[in-house]
């Protein structure tokens, strides 16, 4: 038995060895592949003159894809599909929305109603519908050449526009090389090619719209400068005039013959009292944050949050007393996780706190806030908020979600509309 | 879990034929240091030298094969893995105090000893590969028999990955399947490390 064995042993293990060099000899040598994977958007140009001359095609109800603004009106909820179009719904019954169409306007991102008349933005140009019939929907105008600061080149008619994409680059090196022991410090190198790839991909550096209505006037802000059109005639707005505004213009608000409008930097007011010439009434300025606004006749909510594109800032609820709308005053700030849009109905305010749910609050004494919230949904993600004549509406990454607030302090969900490819955060 | 409670049942398996024998239980641990070249900049390769630990713990099949399993700890530039596995030794005993042997230890490495680094804008994270590792050494028996030193080389092919992202900030509309949700970048460090391992022991 033994003297049978041996041998064996002796063979296997000149095999062993054989094999081992075959190993060793030709790769004496680590391999590393170093995959960077990043998000990145990538500047398409385009001539208006081409994009005017496409059809603006009324295409049959469709999935929502990636929700952006929501306007409602009247028992229809618009939403729009940020640079591709508006989905039309049927909302007379909020527990169940019906998707009735989908205008095609190549960059749309937002819109607002005006008596039967959509207006949408089409990268630089201002489209009006007729939606007396949202069947049969006619586009009746194009004012053109409104949003101008969208060209890159104005005389030859050519407009920027960018478009999402991953870009993947491969190295066979070990970055970070820590020597030995201990975990290197990679994080400076990554994390700036990472900011630089975030900064375009939202589309934020274009012309993000936000428009709103007000005493027979429609009111537009992008990044710079807030526009004004006079849309007294509904089906022929006539743009008027070009305020500027500064820098990082986020949202405006109206109320009461009042434009309150949100920057990256602060609060602007504004009289709207003659509306073809909204005047700066006060500037209340803060750290640099994302902020949208809603207001009362006394007060007004800013939310602040750090983001992508105001890494600095502070994640709070300020209230403003603005019973002088002259002079603005920080009355408390409540901290919050990461709030977004917020939603103002009488006494309750609904706060949009991004990944973290959605919370409710009273505010009828504004100095208790913090002791007086009714309900944080944690799992009901979300981005902005409307507070409709049925229903509250939040907008999430998951889809539009519709809520019965009929009981202020208990939220009873209605229905959800869900995205073709939901967000997993 | 499943995988551990068969391979377990295997064990015992191999128990009950040899309980007979003198020798039952096998047990080989090593220390020794782990030699590769790593491309760390674009000129060339840096001379990596790591820490390896590793203990066998099985049963002899005959007086010339013991097989068990294996756990370790392994350094390599920037993280530290632990290698767990099955090996097998076989001996070509021929009654003698020096001893010619051979090693093949195979299986995954965890990366429970390195943390997952979160901050507010990044996260990072190791994952543990597959690893081989052949070697051939010398037994050197005590003089009272009761335990061998071992002297060995070998040589280990070890896979791992390194990912780091930045974090996306808010709620992004545009996704690819080529990157985790939640991230705007990752970068991703493949590697498979090949190393000469040489190794000092004890087998009880």
């Amino acid at each position: 038995m033994k003297n049978k064995s041996n041998p064996t042993i002796g063979k296997n293990l000149h095999l062993v060895l054989a094999f081992m060099m075959f190993l060793v000899l030709p790769s004496c040598h680590d391999e590393v592949t170093n995959t960077y994977t990043y998000k990145t958007s990538y500047p398409v140009y385009l001539e208006m003159s081409t994009v005017r001359q496409a059809d603006i095609i009324i295409e049959p109800g469709k999935e929502l894809d990636n929700p952006g603004k929501i306007y409602i009106y009247g028992d229809y909820l618009f939403i729009n599909e940020p640079q591709k179009g508006i989905h039309i719904l049927d909302n007379s019954n909020p527990a169940s929305p019906k998707n009735i169409n989908f205008i095609n306007i190549p960059g749309n991102v937002d819109l607002a109603v005006n008596s039967e008349i959509l207006y949408a933005d089409n990268y630089v140009d201002l489209l009006s519908f007729d939606i007396s019939d949202v069947r049969s929907i006619k586009m009746v105008d194009r004012e053109e050449d409104v949003f101008k600061n969208m060209y890159s080149n104005f005389d030859t008619g050519q407009i920027i526009t960018w478009k999402d994409t991953v870009l993947t680059s491969e190295s066979d090196m070990m970055w970070g090389w820590g020597g030995w022991w201990g975990r290197p410090e990679f994080l400076a190198m990554a994390n700036d090619a990472g900011s630089k790839g975030g900064g375009q991909s939202y589309g934020q550096g274009g012309s993000m719209a936000r428009f709103t209505l007000m005493s027979g006037h429609l009111y537009a802000v992008d990044e710079y400068s807030l526009r004004v059109f006079d849309v007294n005639k509904e089906d022929e707005p006539v743009f008027i005039k070009n305020i500027d505004l500064g820098w990082g213009i986020e949202t405006i608000f109206p109320f009461q013959e009042k434009l309150f409008i949100g920057s990256n930097t602060g609060m602007h007011i504004y009289d709207a009292r003659v509306p073809s010439d909204p005047k700066k009434m006060a500037e209340y300025s803060h750290f640099t944050a994302c902020d949208p606004v809603v207001v009362n006749e006394d007060y007004a909510f800013v939310t602040l949050r750090n983001g992508q594109f105001c890494r600095q800032g502070v994640n709070e609820l300020q209230v403003l007393d603005i019973k002088d709308p002259y002079n603005p005053k920080l009355l408390k700030a409540y901290e919050m996780l990461n709030p977004h849009g917020l939603g103002l109905a009488g006494d309750f305010l609904y706060i949009a706190e991004g990944e973290h749910g959605l919370k409710s609050f009273k505010v009828a004494d504004v100095m208790n806030i913090d002791k007086n919230q009714l309900e944080f949904l944690k799992s009901m993600k979300s981005v902005d908020i409307i507070p409709g004549p049925k229903s509250l509406i939040v907008i999430g990454p998951d889809g539009v979600c519709q809520f019965d607030y009929s009981t202020p302090s208990v939220l009873k969900p209605l229905s959800c509309i869900q995205v073709k490819n939901p967000v997993i955060v | 879990m499943k995988k551990i409670l068969f391979l377990i049942l295997i064990l015992f398996s191999f128990l009950g034929k040899t309980y007979s024998q003198e020798k039952t239980f096998f047990n080989q641990t090593d220390l020794g240091l782990s030699i590769g070249q790593v491309k760390t900049d674009f000129e060339g390769y840096t001379e990596r030298v790591n820490f390896s630990f590793q203990t066998l713990n099985g049963v002899w099949i005959n007086k010339y094969h013991a097989t068990g399993f294996l756990v370790g700890v392994d350094t390599y530039p920037n993280f530290t893995l632990m290698p767990i596995g099955l090996g097998w030794r076989g001996f070509l005993d021929k009654g003698k105090r020096h001893t010619l042997f051979a090693g093949m230890d195979l299986g995954a490495a965890s990366t429970m000893l390195e943390k997952k680094v979160e901050t507010e804008w990044t996260e990072s994270w190791y994952e543990g590969g597959l690893f081989l590792n052949p070697s051939i050494g010398i037994r050197r028996n005590s003089k009272k028999g009761k335990h061998s030193s071992v002297l060995s080389i070998g040589y280990k092919r070890q896979e791992a990955n390194f990912y780091e992202g930045s974090k996306e900030i808010g709620f992004s509309s545009f996704r690819d399947a080529s990157i985790p949700p939640g991230f705007i970048s990752v970068r991703k460090e493949e590697y498979v490390f090949n190393s000469f391992v040489l190794k000092w022991g004890l087998i009880f």
